[in-house]
């Protein structure tokens, strides 16, 4: 009983471990790398609660390819959706400029002040105008 | 090993019992790969939504609740523990302990509904609920961060998804708990604890993966 109870004690330690280092490390001014290390964390625990917990790593092959043939399909779901959304910028539309247009889902009459004028976004080649004026002078 | 279950006769349509029990798991693994796929498309938009708005991203993440959301982590990887614990006491025969477990598992399970509860709570206090009167105090006007209200769009429709699923593991939990009660024959036997296992630890691993997309997102400046 003890043999077979002890990898699971051990996975939950390493688990919250890995928890406390996710935590820890995201508070750290890493730039990208606290989104690639929060990321592979998650990835790690993951694979320690399929192998261990869910018992992949002894289950007979054709649980284990059950298991990748869902990863697989959201690898496709997620490589198809980019061939459109990764290869075209957002459509230039007013509505993108919440600020200009008078009543905005969201905006409280009651609590938000008077609508003002937007300072320009980077990208936002609407509005680039003065923003290039400024650089340029 | 499954002195309990190997000893009863298969169903006529499996040749072993071996075989049976593999296909109930299989059948489960068949389920998630669905479920995947279900949550799947809202992280899809997750991964659009904070490319195109990075600054919105991060100030609406750090609205979340950080301290609870990592108590609440630590609180479903326990319950897996107590899950995986409880597969292996069934499937060794050992039905009261199993029972206990489970219903150990379920109690978590339903600490961290609460705990989700309160912050939804606080959030709905907040004004970040998506819709006429979203407006979070901290980053000032929401009209300066295009993308906030997306992202809480999207926190609640994850976690509330995932919410949904948990409680479907809570109350099966519960009835099989109840269940193992009974003397052997009757009740569920260790294959059904161990299905039971598969479904609470993918929800664990879905909630693995939305901890550091909502609530690290962030929160070292920047």
């Amino acid at each position: 009983m003890e043999r077979t109870v002890r990898p699971l004690i051990l996975t939950w330690l390493a688990l919250l471990l890995l928890l406390a280092a996710s935590a820890g490390t995201a508070r750290l001014p890493l730039g990208w790398l606290n989104n690639v290390i929060s990321l592979a964390i998650a990835i790690v625990k993951t694979l320690l609660v399929a192998l261990v917990f869910m018992r992949l790593r002894r289950s007979p092959w054709l649980l284990r390819l059950a298991a990748m043939a869902g990863i697989f399909m959201l690898a496709l779901l997620f490589a198809l959706s980019a061939t459109d959304y990764a290869t075209r910028g957002p459509a230039q539309a007013p509505w993108q400029r919440p600020g200009a247009v008078a009543p905005r889902l969201g905006s409280s009459s009651v609590d938000t002040p008077p609508v003002e004028p937007v300072p320009p976004r980077p990208g936002d080649s609407t509005a680039d105008a003065p923003s290039a004026g400024l650089h340029g002078g | 090993m499954n002195t309990n279950d190997a000893t009863q006769t298969p169903a006529v349509q499996f040749t072993s019992r071996a075989q049976q029990e593999e296909a109930a798991a299989f059948g489960m693994w068949v389920f998630i790969a669905s479920e995947l796929l279900f949550f799947g498309p809202l992280l899809a938009g997750y991964l659009y939504l904070r490319l195109h708005f990075p600054q919105g991203w991060t100030a609406a993440s750090r609205h979340t609740d950080f301290l609870l959301g990592t108590v609440n982590t630590a609180v479903l990887l326990t319950s897996s523990l107590l899950m995986a614990l409880a597969g292996h006491a069934a499937e060794a025969g050992q039905r009261r302990r199993a029972a206990s477990l489970l219903a150990a598992a379920a109690a978590l399970g339903l600490a961290f509904l609460a705990i989700k509860g309160y912050e939804y709570h606080a959030e709905f206090a907040e004004r970040l609920f998506p819709g006429a009167g979203f407006f979070p105090s901290l980053a000032g006007k929401p009209q300066n961060v295009p993308g906030m209200e997306l992202f809480f769009i999207l926190y609640f429709a994850l976690t509330g998804l995932h919410a949904l699923h948990l409680s479907v593991g809570v109350i099966v939990s519960l009835g099989m708990a109840a269940g193992l009660r009974r003397p052997a024959p009757a009740g569920p036997n260790g294959t059904a604890v161990e299905v039971l296992g598969l479904y609470w630890h993918f929800v664990d691993a879905v909630w693995i993966f939305l901890y550091p997309l909502l609530y690290l997102v962030g929160r070292a400046g920047g």
